[in-house]
C-alpha cells in the first residue's frame, strides 16, 4: 500500500522530474551547432550524449571528429585524447582507412600540444605509413610537414629539415606551387638555425615577391618576420627596422593582435636609439598585457566548460536515486489502469494527507545527495587543486607567468566556492548582499523587496538553497553579460506560494543562444528541484528578468 | 617582543603547503613556529603549552579541512570557538584560501578572528605585519578581505533605505538638527537626534569618511546616492 500510495503521487506531481532532451535531439543539436561554429554548445550536447554508453552507440564516425576537435580547439586535450582514441577503434573495426589516418594524425597533433612529442611522432608516423598506402601524397606532404613543425618544436633542427625538404619535393612533384613556398619557409628558418647562412635572405625576399604577387598578405607577413629577425640578428638594424614597420603594417591591415605584438617586440628591441624604442615598448606592454587578459578570460571559460562537465558526471551519480523515484512510478501507472481515475483521485485525496510527508522526505533525500556529491566535489577542487596551485605560485619568479597562474588558481577556487554547499543555514539577504560584492564590488545596486527574513526561518534548507542558486545564476548572467547597475531581487511568500523575480539592467543576452546557455539550464534544473515553473526574458540592451514560481 | 621568541602554531591539512607556511614565517624572522596537519592534534599542543604555562601567542589556522568523522573539529571554525573559550592570551588568525565574500564575513562575524589572511597573499611580509598587529591587541585583515568587508558594508547601506534617506537628506541640509522629523526607522517610527547622530557616526566609519562633508562626497562618488 505503501508503495502504491507514494508511486501514485509521484506520477502526478513529479512529473516536471524528469523532462529530459533525448539523446537523439542532443545529438542533432550537437551536429547543428558544430556547423554554426557554436563551440561551448557543441560540447555541451556532444557531452551529454557521449556520457551516456547507450546513447553512445548513435555517435558516427563524423561525431567523433567533431567532438573531438571541438575539445582540441578548447584545449581540453585529456578529453581529446579519450574521443580520439575512440573514433580511431571504431574506425579500425570499421576499417575506414581514409578516417583511421585523420584520426592518428588528430592524435598526433593532440599529443603535441600535451607535450608528448614521443607519442605524437609515433602517431604521426603511423598515419605516414597509412597515407602510403593509401597513395595519398597530398597528406604525405601535410604529416612530412607535420613532422617536421613536431622536431622544430623539440629544437632538433636537423631533423626538422629533412622532414621539410621531403615535404618540399613532394609539393614540387606535385606541382603544388603555394604549398612549395609555404614549406619553403619552414625550410629557410631551419637553414639558418642550422648554417646561419646568409643566403636566407634570398630565400625570405623571393618568398615576399611571390606572396605579394598573389595577394597573400596572410602569407606575406610571415617571410617579412623571417627578414627582420635574421636582418637583426646579423645586426644589421636599419633593414631590420624597416622589415618589422612593413610587418606591422600589414598586422595591422589583418587585424592580427599576435602578429602585432610581436612587431611592436621586433621594434622595440630592433630600433636603434632608446627615444625611437621606447613607444614601441610601452605599446608592446599595453598590448601584451591585454592580450594576456584575453586569454585568462578564455582559459576561465574552458575551465568552466570542464567543470560543468565534471559536475554533470557527479549529478548522474545522484539520478540513481531518481531512478528509484521512477520504477516506483512505472508500478504506479499498472495499478492506476486497474483502479479506474475516479478511484485514483479519491485515493491521491486520502493519501496525500497520510504519505505527503514521505514524498517530500524522498525529494529532501535526493536533494541532499545531490548536495553531498557537489560538496565533495568542491572540497577536492579547493582542498587539493587549489592548494596544490597556491604552493606551485609561491615558486614561480617570472612574472608574466605569476599573472596567468594568479588568475587560474583563483578560478579554481571560484569554482570551488560556486558549488560549495553554504552551510546548516542560510541566511537568505545577508548571502544575495555577498553575492553582490563577489560579482560586482559596489558598482552595482542591489535592491531587495517583499523579503521578510521572519517568512524563511522555517523553511528548509535545502529549498532556501535552490533560490540562493538560482540568484547566484542570475547575477552571474548580469555580471557576465556586463555593465549591469542595478539589480532587483523581489522575494515574497505567501502561505506556501512563493515567488521570486530577478531583474537586472545590464546588457541582456540572448535566451536561444548557447553563451548563456550553461547558466540558464542551471536556473531551470534549480526550478525543477523546486517542482516549479521558471520564465526566463531577455533581449540584447534590454536587461533581463526571471521570475519563478513554486509552492512550499 | 623579539621575532625568535614569539611562538606561533599553524594549523594546515595540506602538507606541502603547510611547509611553505612554516618556511615563509621563518623567512620572516619567526622561528618558533610548530605546524600541526589537524586541529585535533593542534588543539593539544595549546593544551599542553597553557599546562606548562608556556602558551602559544599566535595560533594560524585553516577553515576546511579533509573529511574526518571522528575528528572533534571538522573545521577550522569550531577549533577558533574552542581557542577562543580556553584562552585570551593567544590570537587566532584565519589563513584561508576562501575568498567567497559569505564565508569571509560568517567567518568574521560569528568567530571574530584576529586575523583573516588569504594564503595566496600571504608573503613573509604579510605575516610581519599581522602577527605584530595582533600583538598590538588590532585586527588585522588581508587586502582583498578587508575590501571585501568595506563592500559589504556600502551594499548594506545602499540596502538600507533609513541610511540612504539620512545621506540623501545630509546633502541637503545645513544643520543635523533639521533632520529630525524626516528620518524614519523601517517599522515607521521618528529617529531622535541622537539616533540619528550614532548612525552618521557608523555611516562615517563605513565609508572612511573624516567628517559629514566628506561622507556626503564619498557617498556620491561610489554612487550610493545621486
Amino acid at each position: 500500500m505503501k508503495r502504491i500510495a507514494v508511486s501514485l503521487l509521484v506520477l502526478f506531481f513529479s512529473g516536471l522530474l524528469n523532462a529530459q532532451n533525448s539523446p537523439e535531439e542532443d545529438l542533432k543539436k550537437a551536429r547543428h551547432f558544430y556547423k554554426e561554429k557554436v563551440a561551448d554548445s557543441t560540447y555541451l550536447y556532444y557531452a551529454n550524449v557521449y556520457e551516456n554508453l547507450t546513447a553512445r552507440m548513435l555517435m558516427n564516425l563524423d561525431d567523433y571528429k567533431n567532438y573531438g576537435l571541438t575539445c582540441y580547439n578548447n584545449k581540453l586535450n585529456n578529453q581529446a585524447e579519450k574521443i580520439f582514441t575512440l573514433g580511431l577503434k571504431k574506425a579500425e573495426e570499421k576499417n575506414q582507412k581514409k578516417d583511421i589516418l585523420d584520426f592518428h594524425i588528430y592524435l598526433g597533433n593532440n599529443f603535441k600540444e600535451l607535450f608528448n612529442y614521443k607519442a605524437s611522432e609515433k602517431q604521426y608516423k603511423t598515419a605516414l605509413k597509412l597515407a602510403a598506402e593509401l597513395g595519398d601524397s597530398t597528406e604525405i606532404m601535410n604529416i612530412n610537414y607535420l613532422l617536421s613543425i613536431l622536431f622544430w618544436n623539440q629544437t632538433n633542427y636537423e631533423t626538422s629539415q629533412n622532414y621539410i625538404q621531403v615535404a618540399r619535393e613532394l609539393a614540387l612533384k606535385n606541382k603544388e606551387e603555394d604549398y612549395y613556398m609555404s614549406y619553403t619557409y619552414m625550410y629557410a628558418q631551419t637553414v639558418w638555425r642550422i648554417d646561419r647562412d646568409e643566403n636566407v635572405l634570398n630565400i625570405y625576399k623571393a618568398l615576399v615577391d611571390y606572396w605579394k604577387e598573389k595577394n597573400r598578405p596572410k602569407r606575406l607577413v610571415y617571410p617579412i618576420f623571417g627578414l627582420a629577425n635574421t636582418y637583426a640578428e646579423i645586426e644589421d638594424y636599419d633593414n631590420a627596422v624597416e622589415y618589422s614597420n612593413q610587418a606591422l603594417e600589414l598586422s595591422y591591415e589583418l587585424k592580427e593582435l599576435y602578429l602585432r605584438l610581436k612587431a611592436f617586440e621586433f621594434l622595440a628591441h630592433y630600433s636603434t636609439n632608446i627615444k625611437d624604442s621606447r613607444p614601441y615598448q610601452e605599446k608592446y606592454v599595453n598590448l601584451r598585457d591585454s592580450l594576456q587578459e584575453l586569454n585568462i578570460k578564455q582559459v576561465e571559460d574552458f575551465a568552466h566548460l570542464a567543470y560543468e562537465t565534471e559536475k554533470k558526471e557527479a549529478e548522474n551519480l545522484a539520478m540513481k536515486l531518481e531512478l528509484e523515484i521512477e520504477q516506483t512510478e512505472k508500478l504506479g501507472v499498472i495499478i492506476l489502469s486497474l483502479i479506474g481515475l475516479a478511484l485514483a483521485i479519491v485515493i491521491i485525496l486520502y493519501i496525500r494527507k497520510i504519505w505527503g510527508s514521505k514524498l517530500k522526505d524522498l525529494k529532501i533525500r535526493k536533494l541532499q545527495e545531490t548536495e553531498a556529491i557537489r560538496d565533495g566535489f568542491s572540497k577536492t577542487l579547493h582542498d587539493e587543486l587549489a592548494s596544490e596551485l597556491i604552493f606551485i605560485q609561491n615558486h614561480i619568479e617570472d612574472e608574466s607567468l605569476m599573472k596567468r597562474f594568479k588568475a587560474l588558481s583563483s578560478k579554481v577556487r571560484k569554482l570551488s566556492h560556486n558549488i560549495a554547499k553554504t552551510d546548516d543555514d542560510l541566511n537568505l539577504d545577508e548571502s544575495f548582499k555577498n553575492l553582490l560584492v563577489d560579482y560586482f564590488g559596489t558598482k552595482c545596486k542591489l535592491k531587495l523587496v517583499n523579503f521578510d527574513a521572519e517568512d524563511w526561518v522555517d523553511v528548509d534548507i535545502f529549498v532556501k538553497k535552490n533560490i540562493y542558486l538560482i540568484v547566484v545564476e542570475s547575477v552571474r548572467n548580469a555580471a557576465n553579460h556586463g555593465e549591469a547597475t542595478q539589480i532587483k531581487i523581489s522575494l515574497s511568500r505567501k502561505g506556501r506560494k512563493v515567488e521570486l523575480h530577478i531583474e537586472d539592467n545590464g546588457k541582456g543576452f540572448d535566451t536561444e543562444s548557447n553563451a548563456s546557455g550553461i547558466g540558464l539550464k542551471n536556473m531551470k534544473s534549480r526550478a525543477e528541484d523546486l517542482n516549479g515553473e521558471i520564465e526566463i526574458k531577455s533581449e540584447l540592451g534590454q536587461g533581463s528578468i526571471i521570475k519563478v514560481k513554486f509552492k512550499l | 617582543m623579539q621575532r625568535e621568541n614569539i611562538k606561533i602554531l599553524v594549523v594546515d591539512d595540506h602538507e606541502m603547503l603547510l611547509k611553505g607556511l612554516v618556511d615563509s614565517l621563518k623567512r620572516a624572522g619567526y622561528e618558533n613556529v610548530q605546524s600541526f596537519l589537524n586541529c585535533d592534534l593542534a588543539y593539544e599542543a595549546v593544551l599542553d603549552a597553557n599546562q606548562k604555562m608556556d602558551p602559544f601567542d599566535v595560533v594560524f589556522t585553516d577553515l576546511s579541512f579533509e573529511n574526518n568523522s571522528k575528528a572533534q573539529f571538522k573545521q577550522g571554525e569550531d577549533l577558533i570557538n574552542q581557542l577562543k573559550k580556553i584562552s585570551k592570551a593567544t590570537k587566532v588568525a584565519v589563513l584561508s584560501g576562501h575568498s567567497e565574500t559569505n564565508r569571509v564575513i560568517n567567518v568574521i562575524g560569528n568567530q571574530d578572528p584576529d586575523a583573516y589572511i588569504l594564503k595566496h597573499e600571504c608573503t613573509p611580509e604579510e605575516f610581519d605585519g599581522a602577527i605584530s598587529k595582533m600583538l598590538r591587541d588590532q585586527k588585522y585583515y588581508s587586502q582583498t578581505v578587508h575590501q571585501k568587508i568595506m563592500n559589504r558594508r556600502i551594499i548594506d547601506i545602499q540596502t538600507d533605505e533609513t541610511a540612504l534617506e539620512i545621506l540623501r537628506q545630509l546633502s541637503k541640509q545645513y544643520k543635523i538638527a533639521n533632520m529630525v522629523g524626516l528620518i524614519f526607522n523601517k517599522k515607521g517610527k521618528e529617529l531622535s537626534l541622537r539616533s540619528i547622530d550614532n548612525r552618521l557616526a557608523e555611516l562615517r566609519e563605513s565609508f572612511n569618511a573624516v567628517n559629514n562633508i566628506d561622507l556626503v562626497m564619498k557617498a556620491k562618488e561610489l554612487g550610493v546616492i545621486d
